[in-house]
């Protein structure tokens, strides 16, 4: 298992400075491998330093936040709920965020993001923070019945999240048409707003809550077992499961966020990382945080690139890969 | 000193009383099994000693301290709880679940220390499952995925284990086999061992001391040979068994049995 644990992380890495680069040089207008680790250190010409630094870097940068934020929500409500197809899309949360940008855009300005301030860029990730925290206690409260027993978590946030669509489906045939494509690319889940700024936004709460859950990873690791395992080993199985249950809503909607509403990628890193490292949370949440980031800038490169000019969002691109990973998970089962 | 001991015990599921006033005491160093019809309130009993239910009214104590003014961690060092068939996590490795069993003694991020280790070969070894520590446990035959459970509680290093029908699913040969291993720790380690048994000849084979539970009370108790007699197993079955001692005249046998209409 070391052994395995060992070349694991060498080849996620490999792929991921690879798949780094890639994004980097792949666009619009190309810029070779060499000339992109020469402009990260400081040489290249003024046209490659600001299409790297202004325009690929804050992007992938942002693109490997939200991988990361996604697949270890995905990680802890897979052992929270303890059920294998937990993931914050699936349970409502992505919707809670969903519906709360959904009722900025058609009762806010038409303004689009390069002609606003800083103050109105900022309020669209944080009204999806607020929907998706209200939607997380929302499931949370509506499953409470002397504790909260992981099927009946599941359950509500799966009937959450249809409630949820529906009411966006119903703002949505109410809308002018730039409202509606606006919508439509932000609850497929893209990237194409990204900026610094978004990258400084979400990050160091991200950071925090990410080691939170490291913190965590034991008993994430004997909450698998069942709760009545985990009570007889010491853990007070409600309380932990009501804070790692918090922890992966605020990290889901960090991603969510700034991302929109990126579907599978909470499934597809923490499932890969499983077959790979196992399932001990220390190892699997790193693994899975990798191959998700190279999943996401992989999606995303191409996206952008590949029906160029028009840019599909990266979340249609994931899903396109995504389902048939599903399907077969399903026939393994 | 009592290793359990059970004071005017209420548990309940919402309006429905399973356990009723129950007074029991289970002492130290011995197996004690515990007998009843389906639905008698045994398992619940099992799963309040073991903080999983909260009862509604009375005290269980500890090696005579309440559990409620023990944190759950120094409990967990002191009883280690085996529920019926357990959920594994697909891929885990059995060496990776008998590691889990030192959760209550290791730091947030610490890995494992020597002596960790050395517990958990330990228990890997007295159970017969050392073979199998880099085998996912999903892989395991049912006799061996039950000892690697048991290893996992023996790693927890506790004086008391509480299991929960450790042998429901498996052959004849292979529930002797998990009660011969519990007996040995029991003997050898002086273990206090309290389990639900379902299997009454196997239960009076092995037990020191047997609790027969109806209606969520305690009917009987005592060494095997005083308390499974023809009356108390009518009372706790409703069945009418023919009783032999065994060649050494050590334990019952139940050779036959009707039930009474």
């Amino acid at each position: 298992m070391k052994k395995r644990v060992f070349i694991t992380s060498i080849v996620v890495s490999i792929l991921f400075v690879f798949t780094f680069l890639l994004a980097a040089s792949w666009g619009s207008y190309s810029i070779s491998f060499g000339d992109v680790i020469k402009t990260f250190f400081g040489q290249g010409s003024l046209l490659q330093r600001t299409t790297i630094w202004d325009i690929r870097l804050p992007r992938i940068c942002v693109a490997i936040v939200v991988g990361v934020c996604l697949s270890t929500a995905g990680c802890v409500l897979q052992s929270v709920t303890r059920n294998e197809l937990a993931e914050p899309g699936m349970i409502g949360i992505n919707a809670g965020a969903a519906v709360a940008v959904v009722l900025l855009i058609s009762y806010g300005s038409t303004s689009y993001y390069d002609t606003i301030g800083d103050v109105a860029l900022f309020v669209m990730p944080i009204a999806a923070i607020i929907g998706a925290l209200l939607s997380g206690f929302l499931i949370y409260f509506l499953s409470y019945k002397k504790g909260v027993s992981p099927t009946r978590l599941i359950l509500t946030g799966i009937g959450v999240n249809v409630g949820i669509n529906a009411f966006i489906s119903l703002y949505q045939l109410n809308m002018s048409k730039g409202d509606y494509n606006q919508v439509l690319t932000w609850t497929s889940g893209s990237l194409w707003g990204s900026s610094w700024k978004f990258f400084w936004l979400v990050t160091p709460l991200a950071v925090v809550f990410l080691l939170l859950i490291m913190w965590k990873a034991k008993i994430l690791d004997v909450m698998d077992l069942g709760d009545e395992i985990a009570t007889g080993l010491g853990v007070k199985v409600e309380r932990e499961r009501r804070k790692l249950f918090f922890y992966a809503i605020v990290l889901a909607a960090l991603a969510t966020s700034v991302a929109g509403n990126i579907a599978f990628l909470g499934l597809l890193g923490p499932h890969i990382a499983k077959r790979l490292v196992g399932p001990v949370h220390r190892r699997q949440i790193p693994v899975a945080a990798g191959i998700s980031s190279v999943i996401i800038i992989l999606a995303d490169s191409i996206s952008r690139n590949a029906f160029s000019p028009i840019e599909v969002p990266a979340g249609i691109m994931i899903a396109i890969v995504g389902v048939p990973y599903f399907i077969y998970l399903m026939l393994r089962e | 000193m009592e290793a359990i001991e059970v004071k005017g015990l209420d548990v309940a599921y919402e309006h429905k009383y399973i356990i009723k006033n129950m007074n029991l005491e289970i002492p130290k160093g011995k197996i004690t099994m515990i007998i009843g019809s389906n639905g008698c309130g045994k398992s619940t009993l099992l799963k309040s000693i073991a903080r999983i239910l909260t009862p509604r009214k009375g005290e269980i104590k500890l090696n005579g301290i309440s559990i409620k003014e023990q944190a759950p961690r120094e409990i967990a060092k002191k009883m280690a709880v085996l529920p019926q068939s357990p959920i594994v996590p697909s891929g885990l490795l059995v060496k990776e679940l008998v590691s889990y069993g030192r959760f209550p003694y290791q730091s947030a991020l610490g890995g494992l220390k020597q002596e960790d280790i050395d517990k958990v070969n330990w228990a890997m070894e007295v159970t017969g499952i050392a073979d199998f520590a880099d085998r996912a446990v999903d892989s395991l035959s049912g006799g061996q995925r039950q000892r690697a459970w048991i290893a996992m509680a023996l790693a927890q290093e506790t004086e008391i284990l509480v299991l929960d029908e450790p042998t429901t699913y498996l052959d004849m040969a292979h529930q002797f086999e998990i009660l011969l291993l519990l007996q040995k720790l029991n003997r050898e380690q002086n273990r206090t061992i309290v389990m639900v048994l379902h299997e009454l000849n196997n239960a009076t084979k092995f037990a020191d001391n047997i609790v027969g539970v109806k209606d969520g009370n305690v009917v009987f108790k005592g060494k095997p040979l005083d308390v499974i007699t023809k009356e108390n197993l009518y009372t706790l079955y409703g069945i009418d068994a023919k009783l032999q001692v065994d060649e050494t005249n050590q334990y019952p046998i139940c050779v036959d049995f009707d039930v009474r209409r």
